[in-house]
């Protein structure tokens, strides 16, 4: 996944200053991004499709994978709320077609138009079947902005920082490898099973987990202890995970006034 | 409810475009039908294609196509060099038809396809791809028989197979009549859409969120619908509030019709819609509307306009007119008009003689705002 993508994800849920004099901060609401597969490269035929889907969205909406206006891919559905949007995830009942193109849709039954077609990627036709790895992570550290200025679409939300980091896949030159991040429980283990509670893409080394706009729908949802502990994976277009690392991160004072 | 010919809609279907809409040179029939007792205009002749010059005005280009060629100056042009020295548009070389939208421009080809350059940021190019502009021409996918395009705001429709319509572009509110809607990131999945149940079009007006049409079976019109509460998008459906029309034009947000009785009257939102309400001129011709303005060709051959004032579109200074102009008024300055261009916040209105002149916003407009006409050179 291209940290190009990730930020349209988010821009697409994010924010605008309507007002140049910043006197208000206006954002609008979140609308659905596709987050991968991205556009740049061919998809393995082994991917999976993953979206932001605001929360609040017409009964019975539901996300699809298909051709460009073809019948719906069979697939399997996990969802896994990140704040204001759902991260979902599709994974196909059987490998993609190759050389094919795919639309990605939220289809809302009973609305016109009904189907919102937000993405698209094209696949390629190789398989992935191995799963990246975290070579290196360096430095956490987190803190807030208690002076953040809402008028200015600032949060006051603690937001971690990781440095240092190298992602790779063995068999992928060029793969879209994102970290998912859980949040580790008393006894730091990390159920894996489950979508990530955050998502998010190294860029230059660097990731910011966590809001930095009180237009940005996702939240990382941090405990109120002085510290917590998260696992971090690397996990490719396939859904290939690498091995959880755990990292400690001490959380500043009254984070919640 | 009169329908329009086929040279009705030629000469009078305005594209929405922020306000764009088109003319070819030509007398167009009268959209309001005169008194009885008033003359009526003289016939108006078939459109001679091949040698017409036709003037597109949206917010982003000023287009003349003389011949099959089209020549633009963007909005970002400086200097004043005759229209017709800008580069023409690669890619159209055999246009019989052309229309501006906001940031987008679509011309008909001679072997009836659709060509669009411009902003495709909703896929208003209708050619299935993924950039976000283009400034050569592009094909319009599915399309083979049209004989009319209009470009409005931010989509576009053609008029094919002689009646039917067909749309592309953003689709927000369902104004391209399908029941898809992509974002940007798939605007490359954007081609034309056939409107369903829609036949027998002959006026088409295109608003940033409403497509309306004068259709065989009635005027009909899908989009975000403002005349039911709460508002809410309705796939193709019969506009009742139509059906005095005898022609219709987009622009801005708002969709007007002009009635047999000489009233043009706006709905949907915008300046046109909630600071005034119909207002009533001579027997006209022809006329558009712009993003918050609209003008109207006469029979006489003067021009009448109406609407925001702030960039000079109404035709006079804001000093003497004002900014909210909600009784037409006429265009001072101008020699015997035959056709006119309104869009975005400007207009332009081509004489008798074949001189082009513009006012309001425009590309190339003075530097201090062209609030009264200005000869812009086509040769």
């Amino acid at each position: 996944m291209r940290p190009t993508q990730i930020a349209a994800a988010v821009a697409l849920a994010l924010a605008a200053l309507l007002d140049r004099g910043a006197r208000a901060c206006s954002c609008f609401g979140p609308r659905p991004a596709l987050v991968s597969p991205g556009p740049d490269h061919p998809a393995p035929v082994t991917s999976r499709v993953r979206a932001l889907v605001p929360i609040h969205r017409a009964a019975g909406a539901t996300v699809v994978l298909r051709p460009p206006g073809g019948a719906p891919v069979a697939v399997a559905t996990a969802s896994r709320s990140m704040g204001g949007v759902d991260l979902v995830e599709l994974t196909p009942s059987a490998p993609l077609a190759p050389d094919t193109r795919y639309e990605i849709a939220l289809h809302s039954p009973g609305q016109y138009p009904s189907t919102f077609v937000f993405g698209t990627f094209r696949t390629g036709a190789t398989r992935d079947v191995k799963a990246p790895r975290i070579d290196a992570i360096g430095v956490a550290g987190a803190h807030a902005n208690p002076g953040a200025m809402s008028s200015m679409c600032q949060s006051a939300d603690t937001v971690v920082t990781l440095d240092g980091i190298s992602v790779s896949d063995p068999d992928r030159d060029g793969a879209e490898i994102a970290l998912g991040v859980w949040i580790a429980d008393a006894a730091g283990r990390v159920d894996t099973k489950k979508l990530p509670v955050y998502w998010a893409v190294p860029k230059n080394g660097h990731v910011q987990l966590g809001r930095t706009s009180i237009c940005d729908p996702r939240e990382l949802p941090l405990p109120n202890a002085p510290a917590v502990t998260l696992g971090v994976a690397a996990i490719d277009e396939s859904g290939n995970t690498s091995p959880v690392k755990l990292v400690r991160v001490a959380l500043p004072p009254a984070r919640h006034p | 409810m009169r329908r329009l010919s086929a040279l009705a809609l030629a000469l009078v279907a305005c594209g929405g475009g922020g306000g764009p809409t088109h003319v070819v040179s030509g007398v167009s029939p009268p959209v309001s039908a005169p008194p009885a007792a008033a003359p009526a205009p003289a016939p108006a002749p078939p459109p001679s294609e091949d040698a017409s010059v036709e003037v597109g005005l949206g917010e982003a280009r000023l287009c003349v196509r003389v011949g099959g060629h089209v020549h633009c100056r963007a909005s970002d042009a400086h200097g004043e060099r005759p229209l017709l020295e800008e580069p023409a548009v690669e890619g159209i070389d055999d246009a019989v038809s052309l229309s501006v939208g906001a940031r987008h421009a679509c011309a008909v080809l001679r072997d009836g396809g659709v060509a669009c350059f411009g902003d495709n940021a909703h896929g208003q190019l209708g050619a299935g791809v993924g950039v976000a502009s283009s400034p050569r021409a592009l094909r319009v996918k599915n399309l083979a028989s049209a004989d009319r395009v209009v470009a409005g705001p931010l989509h576009s429709c053609a008029r094919v197979g002689g009646g039917a319509v067909a749309c592309w572009g953003e689709n927000g509110e369902g104004q391209t009549g399908s029941s898809t809607h992509y974002a940007e990131a798939a605007r490359e999945l954007v081609v034309p859409t056939a409107v369903a149940g829609v036949s027998g079009a002959a006026s088409l007006a295109l608003s940033r969120s409403v497509t309306c049409a004068l259709a065989g079976a009635g005027p009909v019109c899908w989009g975000r619908d403002t005349t039911q509460q709460p508002i809410q998008n309705t796939p193709p459906a019969a506009a009742p509030w139509l059906a005095g029309a005898t022609a219709l034009a987009g622009g801005g947000e708002a969709v007007c019709q002009a009635t047999r009785d000489g009233t043009v009257a706006c709905r949907g939102s915008g300046a046109l819609v909630t600071s005034m309400g119909p207002v009533a001129l001579p027997p006209m011709t022809s006329f558009g509307v712009g993003a918050s303005h609209a003008c109207g060709l006469l029979a006489d051959r003067t021009v009448r306009c109406w609407g925001q004032n702030y960039s000079g579109q109404i035709g006079r200074p804001r000093s003497e007119i004002g900014t909210n102009v909600t009784v037409p008024s006429a265009v001072p300055g101008l020699p015997k008009i035959k056709a006119l261009a309104v869009g975005g916040y400007g207009a332009c209105a081509l004489s008798l003689a074949g001189e082009l002149f513009c006012w309001g916003s425009y590309p190339g407009a003075p530097r201090e705002g062209g609030h009264e006409p200005s000869i812009v050179a086509i040769r």
